[in-house]
Protein backbone atom coordinates (compact mmCIF):
# COMPACT_ATOMS: atom_id res chain seq x y z
CA UNK A 1 0.00 0.00 0.00
CA UNK A 2 1.63 2.74 -1.08
CA UNK A 3 0.60 5.49 1.82
CA UNK A 4 2.63 8.75 2.12
CA UNK A 5 4.96 8.00 -0.36
CA UNK A 6 6.27 10.88 -1.58
CA UNK A 7 7.38 11.81 -4.88
CA UNK A 8 9.27 14.59 -5.60
CA UNK A 9 8.71 14.39 -9.83
CA UNK A 10 5.32 14.66 -9.44
CA UNK A 11 5.49 17.28 -7.10
CA UNK A 12 7.06 19.57 -9.75
CA UNK A 13 4.31 20.45 -11.45
CA UNK A 14 2.77 22.76 -8.97
CA UNK A 15 5.99 24.70 -7.90
CA UNK A 16 5.51 27.31 -10.18
CA UNK A 17 1.65 27.31 -9.70
CA UNK A 18 -0.45 30.24 -8.70
CA UNK A 19 -1.89 30.08 -4.93
CA UNK A 20 -5.15 29.81 -6.49
CA UNK A 21 -4.45 27.07 -9.23
CA UNK A 22 -2.88 25.03 -5.99
CA UNK A 23 -6.26 25.63 -4.32
CA UNK A 24 -8.78 24.73 -7.24
CA UNK A 25 -6.92 21.68 -7.37
CA UNK A 26 -6.60 21.22 -3.73
CA UNK A 27 -10.02 21.18 -4.00
CA UNK A 28 -10.43 18.45 -6.43
CA UNK A 29 -8.77 16.52 -4.25
CA UNK A 30 -5.05 16.13 -5.63
CA UNK A 31 -2.67 15.33 -2.74
CA UNK A 32 0.24 16.48 -4.49
CA UNK A 33 -1.19 20.07 -4.73
CA UNK A 34 -2.39 19.36 -1.12
CA UNK A 35 1.49 19.07 -0.51
CA UNK A 36 2.72 21.94 -2.36
CA UNK A 37 0.21 23.77 0.10
CA UNK A 38 2.20 22.42 2.93
CA UNK A 39 5.41 23.23 1.96
CA UNK A 40 4.30 27.06 0.88
CA UNK A 41 2.14 27.66 4.13
CA UNK A 42 3.66 25.97 6.81
CA UNK A 43 6.43 28.71 7.72
CA UNK A 44 3.84 31.80 7.51
CA UNK A 45 1.50 29.92 9.07
CA UNK A 46 4.11 28.82 12.26
CA UNK A 47 5.34 32.61 12.08
CA UNK A 48 1.70 34.00 13.04
CA UNK A 49 0.62 30.98 15.20
CA UNK A 50 3.49 30.88 17.30
CA UNK A 51 3.39 35.16 18.02
CA UNK A 52 -0.41 34.87 18.72
CA UNK A 53 0.19 31.46 21.61
CA UNK A 54 4.17 32.21 22.28
CA UNK A 55 4.25 28.59 22.21
CA UNK A 56 6.60 27.11 19.45
CA UNK A 57 5.02 23.35 20.04
CA UNK A 58 1.81 24.30 20.21
CA UNK A 59 2.00 26.39 17.04
CA UNK A 60 3.16 23.38 15.25
CA UNK A 61 0.50 21.54 17.06
CA UNK A 62 -2.10 23.88 15.49
CA UNK A 63 -0.69 23.89 11.94
CA UNK A 64 -1.21 20.43 11.52
CA UNK A 65 -4.80 20.76 12.29
CA UNK A 66 -4.86 23.69 9.88
CA UNK A 67 -4.25 21.79 7.51
CA UNK A 68 -6.16 18.65 8.26
CA UNK A 69 -8.80 21.51 8.42
CA UNK A 70 -8.17 23.28 5.00
CA UNK A 71 -8.35 19.45 3.46
CA UNK A 72 -11.62 18.13 4.82
CA UNK A 73 -12.92 21.86 4.34
CA UNK A 74 -11.84 22.33 1.30
CA UNK A 75 -15.07 22.34 -0.91
CA UNK A 76 -16.46 25.17 1.06
CA UNK A 77 -13.47 27.45 -0.21
CA UNK A 78 -15.35 29.96 -2.43
CA UNK A 79 -12.33 30.66 -5.83
CA UNK A 80 -13.18 34.21 -5.47
CA UNK A 81 -11.57 34.46 -2.30
CA UNK A 82 -7.45 34.50 -1.69
CA UNK A 83 -6.53 30.95 -0.32
CA UNK A 84 -3.94 32.65 1.99
CA UNK A 85 -6.58 34.60 3.66
CA UNK A 86 -8.89 32.10 4.09
CA UNK A 87 -6.17 29.88 5.48
CA UNK A 88 -4.84 31.80 7.44
CA UNK A 89 -8.36 32.62 9.22
CA UNK A 90 -8.36 28.77 9.88
CA UNK A 91 -4.90 29.63 11.81
CA UNK A 92 -5.62 32.33 13.74
CA UNK A 93 -9.32 31.51 14.81
CA UNK A 94 -7.44 27.79 15.89
CA UNK A 95 -4.58 29.57 17.82
CA UNK A 96 -7.00 32.38 19.31
CA UNK A 97 -9.30 29.50 20.32
CA UNK A 98 -6.04 27.94 21.92
CA UNK A 99 -5.35 31.23 23.44
CA UNK A 100 -8.65 31.81 25.25
CA UNK A 101 -8.84 28.43 26.23
CA UNK A 102 -5.63 28.71 28.14
CA UNK A 103 -7.10 32.27 29.44
CA UNK A 104 -10.14 30.34 31.14
CA UNK A 105 -7.80 28.66 33.44
CA UNK A 106 -5.91 31.66 34.09
CA UNK A 107 -2.62 30.47 32.59
CA UNK A 108 -2.34 32.19 29.87
CA UNK A 109 -0.75 34.96 31.22
CA UNK A 110 2.26 32.63 32.97
CA UNK A 111 5.06 34.45 34.07
CA UNK A 112 6.45 36.04 30.44
CA UNK A 113 9.70 36.44 31.89
CA UNK A 114 11.37 38.25 34.78
CA UNK A 115 14.55 38.01 33.07
CA UNK A 116 13.24 41.04 30.91
CA UNK A 117 14.60 42.98 34.04
CA UNK A 118 17.84 40.94 33.48
CA UNK A 119 18.86 42.46 29.48
CA UNK A 120 21.85 41.59 27.98
CA UNK A 121 22.29 45.47 27.06
CA UNK A 122 21.50 47.51 29.88
CA UNK A 123 22.91 50.47 27.97
CA UNK A 124 20.78 50.33 24.86
CA UNK A 125 19.19 53.77 24.10
CA UNK A 126 16.96 52.79 22.19
CA UNK A 127 14.60 49.45 21.56
CA UNK A 128 16.49 49.12 18.12
CA UNK A 129 19.92 48.27 19.73
CA UNK A 130 18.54 45.71 21.92
CA UNK A 131 18.54 41.57 20.54
CA UNK A 132 15.62 40.42 18.54
CA UNK A 133 14.18 37.66 21.48
CA UNK A 134 14.37 40.83 24.04
CA UNK A 135 12.31 42.82 21.87
CA UNK A 136 10.46 39.67 21.04
CA UNK A 137 10.03 39.54 25.29
CA UNK A 138 9.37 43.03 25.98
CA UNK A 139 6.74 42.90 23.25
CA UNK A 140 5.26 39.77 24.91
CA UNK A 141 5.14 41.71 28.05
CA UNK A 142 3.71 44.98 26.63
CA UNK A 143 0.74 43.69 24.74
CA UNK A 144 -0.76 41.93 28.08
CA UNK A 145 -2.19 45.74 28.64
CA UNK A 146 -3.68 45.63 25.23
CA UNK A 147 -7.28 44.22 24.42
CA UNK A 148 -7.63 41.04 22.85
CA UNK A 149 -8.44 42.95 19.76
CA UNK A 150 -5.95 44.63 19.72
CA UNK A 151 -3.66 42.26 20.44
CA UNK A 152 -4.43 40.45 17.39
CA UNK A 153 -4.34 43.22 15.43
CA UNK A 154 -1.13 44.68 16.20
CA UNK A 155 0.15 40.87 15.66
CA UNK A 156 -0.97 40.41 12.03
CA UNK A 157 -0.72 43.82 10.84
CA UNK A 158 2.02 45.59 13.16
CA UNK A 159 4.28 42.81 13.47
CA UNK A 160 3.39 40.25 11.07
CA UNK A 161 2.89 43.28 8.38
CA UNK A 162 -0.17 41.85 6.61
CA UNK A 163 -2.33 44.74 4.98
CA UNK A 164 -5.01 45.97 6.63
CA UNK A 165 -8.07 44.35 4.36
CA UNK A 166 -6.26 41.18 4.99
CA UNK A 167 -6.25 41.37 8.57
CA UNK A 168 -9.72 42.22 8.17
CA UNK A 169 -11.24 39.38 6.19
CA UNK A 170 -8.73 37.47 8.74
CA UNK A 171 -10.54 38.59 11.56
CA UNK A 172 -13.63 38.94 10.13
CA UNK A 173 -13.92 43.03 10.78
CA UNK A 174 -13.81 45.86 8.31
CA UNK A 175 -10.37 47.33 7.30
CA UNK A 176 -11.10 50.55 9.27
CA UNK A 177 -11.70 49.12 12.28
CA UNK A 178 -7.89 47.08 12.23
CA UNK A 179 -6.60 50.35 11.50
CA UNK A 180 -8.23 52.12 14.48
CA UNK A 181 -7.12 48.77 16.36
CA UNK A 182 -3.75 48.96 15.56
CA UNK A 183 -3.51 52.94 15.82
CA UNK A 184 -4.80 52.37 19.87
CA UNK A 185 -2.20 49.61 20.00
CA UNK A 186 0.88 51.30 19.31
CA UNK A 187 -0.58 54.10 21.91
CA UNK A 188 -1.43 51.99 23.97
CA UNK A 189 1.91 50.13 23.67
CA UNK A 190 3.67 53.16 24.06
CA UNK A 191 2.02 54.06 27.26
CA UNK A 192 3.04 50.96 28.83
CA UNK A 193 6.80 51.18 27.58
CA UNK A 194 6.96 54.41 29.31
CA UNK A 195 5.30 52.83 32.23
CA UNK A 196 7.20 49.77 32.14
CA UNK A 197 10.53 50.24 30.12
CA UNK A 198 11.08 54.28 30.90
CA UNK A 199 14.65 53.71 29.43
CA UNK A 200 13.14 52.73 26.03
CA UNK A 201 10.42 55.29 25.84
CA UNK A 202 10.84 59.01 23.48
CA UNK A 203 10.91 61.57 25.61
CA UNK A 204 7.62 63.20 25.86
CA UNK A 205 6.10 61.12 23.07
CA UNK A 206 3.51 59.67 25.11
CA UNK A 207 2.35 62.43 27.41
CA UNK A 208 0.92 63.55 24.27
CA UNK A 209 -0.71 60.78 23.08
CA UNK A 210 -2.28 60.67 26.56
CA UNK A 211 -3.45 63.78 26.19
CA UNK A 212 -5.81 62.97 23.83
CA UNK A 213 -3.86 63.16 20.37
CA UNK A 214 -6.07 61.96 17.64
CA UNK A 215 -5.24 60.68 13.92
CA UNK B 1 14.67 57.21 -1.23
CA UNK B 2 17.61 58.40 0.88
CA UNK B 3 17.67 58.56 4.57
CA UNK B 4 17.10 61.84 4.74
CA UNK B 5 13.75 61.78 2.74
CA UNK B 6 12.48 58.63 4.88
CA UNK B 7 13.47 60.38 8.50
CA UNK B 8 10.90 63.45 7.10
CA UNK B 9 8.33 61.24 5.99
CA UNK B 10 8.84 59.37 9.79
CA UNK B 11 8.46 62.64 10.91
CA UNK B 12 4.78 63.35 9.08
CA UNK B 13 3.18 60.58 9.27
CA UNK B 14 3.15 57.45 11.30
CA UNK B 15 4.64 53.68 10.09
CA UNK B 16 0.62 52.66 9.52
CA UNK B 17 -0.36 55.96 7.84
CA UNK B 18 1.79 55.10 4.69
CA UNK B 19 0.39 53.33 1.97
CA UNK B 20 1.41 49.59 2.29
CA UNK B 21 4.07 49.48 -0.58
CA UNK B 22 5.76 52.65 1.08
CA UNK B 23 5.26 50.92 4.70
CA UNK B 24 7.39 47.61 3.31
CA UNK B 25 9.51 49.93 1.58
CA UNK B 26 10.39 51.65 5.05
CA UNK B 27 10.47 48.70 6.67
CA UNK B 28 12.63 47.00 4.55
CA UNK B 29 15.13 50.49 4.72
CA UNK B 30 14.83 49.89 8.65
CA UNK B 31 16.25 46.28 8.78
CA UNK B 32 19.56 47.84 6.66
CA UNK B 33 20.10 50.95 8.29
CA UNK B 34 21.28 51.24 11.26
CA UNK B 35 20.93 54.89 11.84
CA UNK B 36 17.39 55.27 10.05
CA UNK B 37 16.63 52.34 12.84
CA UNK B 38 17.47 54.18 15.84
CA UNK B 39 16.25 57.35 14.62
CA UNK B 40 12.59 55.67 14.07
CA UNK B 41 12.85 53.62 17.38
CA UNK B 42 13.45 57.16 19.26
CA UNK B 43 10.39 58.62 17.13
CA UNK B 44 8.12 55.56 17.65
CA UNK B 45 9.70 52.63 19.53
CA UNK B 46 6.38 49.99 18.16
CA UNK B 47 7.68 50.30 15.06
CA UNK B 48 10.84 47.86 15.97
CA UNK B 49 8.30 45.20 16.93
CA UNK B 50 7.46 45.22 12.82
CA UNK B 51 11.12 44.28 12.88
CA UNK B 52 11.56 41.35 14.55
CA UNK B 53 12.55 38.44 12.07
CA UNK B 54 10.95 35.28 11.07
CA UNK B 55 10.62 32.57 12.83
CA UNK B 56 13.31 30.30 11.55
CA UNK B 57 11.90 26.94 10.38
CA UNK B 58 13.96 23.93 9.27
CA UNK B 59 13.04 22.04 6.01
CA UNK B 60 13.12 18.59 7.57
CA UNK B 61 10.52 20.60 10.36
CA UNK B 62 8.29 21.17 7.18
CA UNK B 63 8.43 18.06 5.50
CA UNK B 64 7.36 16.56 9.16
CA UNK B 65 4.68 18.61 9.24
CA UNK B 66 3.59 17.48 5.59
CA UNK B 67 3.88 13.73 6.47
CA UNK B 68 1.94 13.74 9.68
CA UNK B 69 -0.83 15.79 8.40
CA UNK B 70 -1.30 13.94 4.98
CA UNK B 71 -0.73 11.07 7.62
CA UNK B 72 -3.61 12.30 10.03
CA UNK B 73 -5.60 13.09 6.54
CA UNK B 74 -5.18 8.88 5.90
CA UNK B 75 -6.75 7.94 9.51
CA UNK B 76 -9.79 10.28 9.07
CA UNK B 77 -10.37 8.64 5.63
CA UNK B 78 -10.23 5.24 7.37
CA UNK B 79 -12.47 6.67 10.04
CA UNK B 80 -15.00 7.75 7.92
CA UNK B 81 -14.87 4.54 5.52
CA UNK B 82 -15.53 2.78 9.19
CA UNK B 83 -17.94 5.03 10.05
CA UNK B 84 -20.01 4.40 6.43
CA UNK B 85 -19.50 0.85 7.47
CA UNK B 86 -21.16 1.37 10.62
CA UNK B 87 -18.39 0.16 12.66
CA UNK B 88 -16.86 2.93 14.02
CA UNK B 89 -17.85 4.10 16.99
CA UNK B 90 -15.91 1.12 18.94
CA UNK B 91 -13.81 -0.72 16.81
CA UNK B 92 -11.69 1.43 15.07
CA UNK B 93 -11.36 4.27 17.58
CA UNK B 94 -9.48 3.52 20.79
CA UNK B 95 -9.33 5.63 24.01
CA UNK B 96 -6.85 6.77 26.17
CA UNK B 97 -7.81 7.98 29.25
CA UNK B 98 -5.22 9.80 30.91
CA UNK B 99 -5.30 11.49 34.70
CA UNK B 100 -2.52 12.62 36.37
CA UNK B 101 -2.99 12.76 40.04
CA UNK B 102 -0.56 14.58 42.40
CA UNK B 103 0.97 12.04 44.79
CA UNK B 104 4.19 13.32 45.64
CA UNK B 105 4.98 10.93 48.77
CA UNK B 106 3.39 7.68 47.26
CA UNK B 107 5.94 5.38 45.47
CA UNK B 108 4.03 2.90 43.72
CA UNK B 109 7.22 1.68 42.35
CA UNK B 110 7.44 -0.16 45.97
CA UNK B 111 3.72 -1.39 45.84
CA UNK B 112 2.47 -2.18 42.21
CA UNK B 113 -0.46 -4.54 43.39
CA UNK B 114 -1.87 -1.46 44.97
CA UNK B 115 -2.95 -0.11 41.54
CA UNK B 116 -6.58 -0.32 41.55
CA UNK B 117 -6.17 -0.57 37.88
CA UNK B 118 -6.54 -3.40 35.98
CA UNK B 119 -2.80 -4.05 34.14
CA UNK B 120 -0.84 -2.11 35.99
CA UNK B 121 3.06 -2.16 35.22
CA UNK B 122 6.00 -1.18 36.72
CA UNK B 123 6.30 2.50 37.45
CA UNK B 124 9.25 4.70 37.69
CA UNK B 125 10.04 7.84 36.33
CA UNK B 126 12.77 5.80 34.28
CA UNK B 127 11.73 2.92 31.28
CA UNK B 128 8.58 1.32 31.98
CA UNK B 129 7.17 -1.66 30.37
CA UNK B 130 4.01 -1.89 28.89
CA UNK B 131 2.24 -5.05 28.13
CA UNK B 132 1.23 -5.81 24.37
CA UNK B 133 -2.14 -4.31 23.51
CA UNK B 134 -4.48 -6.41 21.38
CA UNK B 135 -8.23 -5.02 22.05
CA UNK B 136 -10.23 -3.69 25.13
CA UNK B 137 -7.68 -1.89 26.57
CA UNK B 138 -4.93 -1.47 29.14
CA UNK B 139 -3.94 0.32 32.30
CA UNK B 140 -0.50 1.70 32.48
CA UNK B 141 0.60 3.97 35.89
CA UNK B 142 3.35 6.05 35.35
CA UNK B 143 5.48 8.39 37.89
CA UNK B 144 6.19 11.31 35.91
CA UNK B 145 8.88 13.98 37.76
CA UNK B 146 8.25 17.55 36.39
CA UNK B 147 10.38 18.67 33.46
CA UNK B 148 11.04 15.15 32.63
CA UNK B 149 9.68 11.98 30.51
CA UNK B 150 8.31 8.99 31.38
CA UNK B 151 8.98 5.99 28.92
CA UNK B 152 7.17 3.82 27.74
CA UNK B 153 8.45 0.73 26.18
CA UNK B 154 7.68 -2.40 24.36
CA UNK B 155 4.18 -0.81 23.62
CA UNK B 156 4.03 -3.13 20.01
CA UNK B 157 0.54 -1.28 18.58
CA UNK B 158 1.98 0.48 16.09
CA UNK B 159 0.38 1.18 13.74
CA UNK B 160 -2.30 2.60 16.15
CA UNK B 161 -4.53 5.04 16.75
CA UNK B 162 -5.28 6.19 20.06
CA UNK B 163 -8.33 8.15 21.02
CA UNK B 164 -8.08 10.65 23.73
CA UNK B 165 -11.41 10.94 25.19
CA UNK B 166 -10.90 12.58 28.56
CA UNK B 167 -7.84 14.08 30.49
CA UNK B 168 -8.52 13.44 33.93
CA UNK B 169 -6.24 15.65 36.65
CA UNK B 170 -7.05 14.19 40.05
CA UNK B 171 -5.49 15.87 43.42
CA UNK B 172 -3.70 13.54 45.63
CA UNK B 173 -6.92 14.16 47.83
CA UNK B 174 -8.40 12.49 45.42
CA UNK B 175 -10.33 15.85 44.46
CA UNK B 176 -10.99 16.17 40.73
CA UNK B 177 -8.94 19.11 39.36
CA UNK B 178 -9.49 19.19 35.82
CA UNK B 179 -11.13 16.69 32.90
CA UNK B 180 -10.05 18.03 29.45
CA UNK B 181 -7.29 17.03 27.57
CA UNK B 182 -5.34 20.44 27.17
CA UNK B 183 -5.71 22.65 30.02
CA UNK B 184 -2.55 23.37 30.08
CA UNK B 185 -1.31 19.77 30.18
CA UNK B 186 0.53 18.78 26.84
CA UNK B 187 0.74 15.12 26.32
CA UNK B 188 2.85 14.04 23.41
CA UNK B 189 3.68 10.43 22.27
CA UNK B 190 6.76 9.95 20.14
CA UNK B 191 9.10 7.10 19.28
CA UNK B 192 11.81 6.66 20.92
CA UNK B 193 14.38 5.59 18.75
CA UNK B 194 15.97 6.39 15.37
CA UNK B 195 13.62 6.00 12.21
CA UNK B 196 14.25 2.50 10.59
CA UNK B 197 15.95 3.00 7.28
CA UNK B 198 13.18 0.58 5.26
CA UNK B 199 10.64 3.67 5.70
CA UNK B 200 9.81 6.62 7.69
CA UNK B 201 7.57 6.38 11.00
CA UNK B 202 5.65 8.88 11.79
CA UNK B 203 5.64 10.69 15.47
CA UNK B 204 3.03 10.46 17.45
CA UNK B 205 0.74 14.22 17.12
CA UNK B 206 -1.79 15.28 19.53
CA UNK B 207 -5.18 17.42 18.15
CA UNK B 208 -6.80 19.55 20.76
CA UNK B 209 -10.08 20.54 20.18
CA UNK B 210 -11.84 23.47 22.52
CA UNK B 211 -14.30 20.91 23.90
CA UNK B 212 -11.17 19.11 25.29
CA UNK B 213 -11.36 16.44 23.21
CA UNK B 214 -8.02 15.00 21.45
CA UNK B 215 -6.73 12.35 19.65
CA UNK B 216 -2.98 10.92 19.75
CA UNK B 217 -2.19 8.56 16.84
CA UNK B 218 1.25 6.45 16.11
CA UNK B 219 1.35 4.53 12.85
CA UNK B 220 4.19 3.97 10.06
CA UNK B 221 4.00 5.63 7.00
CA UNK B 222 2.57 2.44 4.96
CA UNK B 223 0.50 1.47 8.34
CA UNK B 224 2.39 -1.64 8.79
CA UNK B 225 2.63 -2.41 11.88
CA UNK B 226 6.48 -1.47 13.65
CA UNK B 227 7.47 -4.44 16.14
CA UNK B 228 8.51 -3.18 19.21
CA UNK B 229 8.50 0.26 18.71
CA UNK B 230 9.15 2.10 21.86
CA UNK B 231 7.05 5.24 22.67
CA UNK B 232 7.74 7.84 24.45
CA UNK B 233 4.83 9.74 25.99
CA UNK B 234 5.90 13.00 27.54
CA UNK B 235 3.86 15.54 29.77
CA UNK B 236 4.11 18.83 30.98
CA UNK B 237 2.37 19.52 33.77
CA UNK B 238 0.97 22.94 34.23
CA UNK B 239 2.08 24.30 37.62
CA UNK B 240 5.26 24.69 37.86
CA UNK B 241 4.92 23.94 41.90
CA UNK B 242 4.17 20.65 40.78
CA UNK B 243 7.13 18.26 41.82
CA UNK B 244 5.98 15.06 41.49
CA UNK B 245 2.85 13.37 38.87
CA UNK B 246 1.30 10.69 39.10
CA UNK B 247 0.40 9.27 35.48
CA UNK B 248 -2.54 7.16 34.93
CA UNK B 249 -3.02 6.30 31.01
CA UNK B 250 -6.15 3.35 29.87
CA UNK B 251 -6.10 3.41 26.71
CA UNK B 252 -7.26 0.59 24.17
CA UNK B 253 -6.27 0.29 20.39
CA UNK B 254 -7.08 -1.39 17.44
CA UNK B 255 -4.64 -2.11 14.16
CA UNK B 256 -5.73 0.32 11.44
CA UNK B 257 -3.64 -2.19 9.37
CA UNK B 258 -5.90 -4.92 10.23
CA UNK B 259 -9.05 -2.70 9.50
CA UNK B 260 -6.90 -1.93 5.94
CA UNK B 261 -6.92 -5.12 4.80
CA UNK B 262 -10.56 -5.85 5.78
CA UNK B 263 -11.63 -2.98 3.43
Amino acid sequence: MPFLIYSSDSQQSWTAAADTEVMAAVQDGDEKAFDELIRRKTQPLLQVVTRITRDREEARDIVQVVFLRVWEKRRRFDPRWSPNTWIFRIAVNLAIDQVRWRQTREQALRPLGTHLRSLKNPGARTLADLEDREVTGILERLSEGLTEKQRWVFLLAGVERLGSDEVGQILGCKASTVRNHLFAARKRLRQELTRQYPEYAPDGRDSNDQGGASQ
Amino acid sequence: MSCARWRDLLLDESVDELAEAQRDEFLLHLQVCSSCRRAAAEADPTVVFSLLPEERIEEGEVEEIRRTVQAMRRVRALEASWSRRGLAAGAFAAMVMLAIVLIPERPLRQSPEEVPFAGAVGVGSGLVSVPRVSSGGSVVELQVELARSARVSDLSTSPTLHRVSRLEVIASTGELVDRNLGNGYRIRFSLAREMPPSGPILKGFQLLQPDGQGEVALFSADLKPVPDSPLILSVTPAAEEEEQLWLLLTYSADDPATLLSEN
